[in-house]
Order: C-alpha cells, then sequence, then structure tokens
C-alpha cells in the first residue's frame, strides 16, 4: 500500500545562516496549495490568470512557515500579519529564507517523485488508457509547447 | 473544582482543527481530564483526525492536553463537544523570544 493521499501536519527544520532556523510544513495540502495559486497570480484584462514571480516567492513563503529563531514572534499569526512580519526583513535575509523555502519545497517534490515507484510484481496501469466507458482524452500534439515550470504563469480561470 | 475559560482551541499538528468558546475542565484522580465547552468553528476533516490537542492560551503561552477521546454532538453550527484529555503536556511559552 502506497502512502496516504493525505497530507499529515509534518514539519521539517531548515537551517539558516548564523544559527538561524525556520520551522516549515513539509507538505502543502491541496487547499493551501490553491490559496498559493491564488496569492501568487493576477487576473489580467483578457481574463487570464497569470504568476506574479515576485508575490510567488512571497506566497511560497507564507505558505510553508510555522515559525522561526528570529526576534519577531510569528508562530499562529494570520497570513497578513506574516506578510507584514516578512515585508520588515532586511531584503538579503529576505532573499535567504526564500531559498531556504524554496529549496525545501523541491527537495520535498524531489523526494515524493522518487518513492512514485511501482511496488514490485505490480504493472503499473497505464494512465492515458481511457475507460471502457470514458472518450479518449485529447492528448497535446507534438508540436505543443511543454508543460514546463515556465507554462506556470498562464493559469486558466 | 472545575477550571473555567473562554478561548481554546483543538489542534492536529500545527493545523487548527476546531476553535473553543467558553470551556470547564475537570481534573480526575488518575490525572486525566475531562472538557466541555462549546465549539464554535471546526474542520470536518482535520477534527476526525489524531493526535488531537486541547489548548488553553494564556497570556504567556499555551497549557496543552492531548485528547484522548472527542465527542461531537450532532447538528450544525456552534455544539456541544464533550472530550476526555490525557495528563497534561509541557506548557507551551510563547511571550517572550
Amino acid at each position: 500500500m502506497g502512502a496516504s493521499w493525505f497530507v499529515r501536519p509534518e514539519t521539517s527544520r531548515l537551517l539558516l545562516s548564523e544559527g538561524q532556523w525556520l520551522l516549515v510544513k513539509q507538505r502543502l495540502t491541496a487547499g493551501e496549495f490553491r490559496a498559493h495559486m491564488k496569492r501568487s497570480s493576477r487576473m489580467g484584462d483578457d481574463g487570464v490568470r497569470r504568476l506574479d514571480f515576485i508575490d510567488h516567492h512571497l506566497s511560497r513563503i507564507v505558505a510553508y512557515l510555522l515559525d522561526w529563531s528570529l526576534e519577531a514572534n510569528i508562530r499562529g499569526v494570520s497570513e497578513q500579519d506574516l506578510t507584514a512580519t516578512l515585508d520588515g526583513l532586511d531584503p538579503q535575509r529576505y532573499v535567504e529564507i526564500s531559498a531556504a523555502v524554496e529549496a525545501h519545497e523541491t527537495a520535498m517534490t524531489a523526494a515524493r517523485e522518487e518513492k512514485k515507484t511501482t511496488t514490485p510484481g505490480e504493472t503499473p496501469s497505464d494512465p492515458t488508457s481511457p475507460s471502457p466507458s470514458a472518450p479518449a482524452p485529447d492528448l497535446p500534439s507534438p508540436n505543443s509547447a511543454p508543460l514546463t515550470s515556465m507554462s506556470m504563469p498562464s493559469l486558466s480561470r | 473544582m472545575p477550571i473555567r475559560g473562554v478561548v481554546g482551541r483543538i489542534d492536529w499538528g500545527y493545523f487548527a482543527a476546531g476553535a473553543i468558546n467558553g470551556y470547564s475542565l475537570t481534573r480526575y484522580a488518575d490525572g486525566t481530564w475531562a472538557l466541555r465547552g462549546t465549539l464554535v468553528n471546526f474542520d470536518a476533516f482535520k477534527i476526525r483526525q489524531r493526535p488531537l490537542v486541547f489548548i488553553a492560551p494564556h497570556k504567556d503561552g499555551e497549557w496543552r492536553w492531548p485528547v484522548k477521546t472527542l465527542d461531537l454532538s450532532e447538528g450544525h453550527g456552534p455544539r456541544e463537544v464533550h472530550a476526555t484529555l490525557g495528563a497534561q503536556l509541557p506548557e507551551m511559552i510563547t511571550g517572550a523570544r
């Protein structure tokens, strides 16, 4: 049996320079990820939602950060209060925190991908196989743009 | 004699699972506690997970107890909650860094 499809409230401690640390969520729930994407994006005049990379970095910290060793208390504070506290940081320290949270997210994603190995003896089902009653999905053509992180700025409404 | 308080909450890990407004805590001889209160808001998924912790904030931090059993009465909106709590956990001090 694989890992739970639900996120348990597990944490990681990330070390910063000068002996400081961050306490972060190991994973975001679907609801937290959705809120993170909403905070990170703007609706354009053309009705297309686009990711704002500057807001995205701040939003990712807000999504993951639970506590830290710095002098300002952030445990249990609202999203708005946490944002205000982060805005008060020295810019270079802010970049250090942002990089630490981004590296944590990347590492957790990589760890989950690694766990998605097939159990010995099992044959993986073809994820693109349609069910007998379902119509064939519209698959992207070979000429379609690849789905990379650069495609993230454009989110449909 | 019960301890009475106004604001309390039930957490599942770092998640807030429920908010309590008005509670009483009664200590039994074996070190366990009975919690009665009004659950004014809760997350239907998180309140059913384990382990849960009952938290009574105070000006310098939080008193905390592990929830052993939790009985949510039926219905919609604010409701009475009855819980049995284990021995008190170490106090969390948050007032000063």
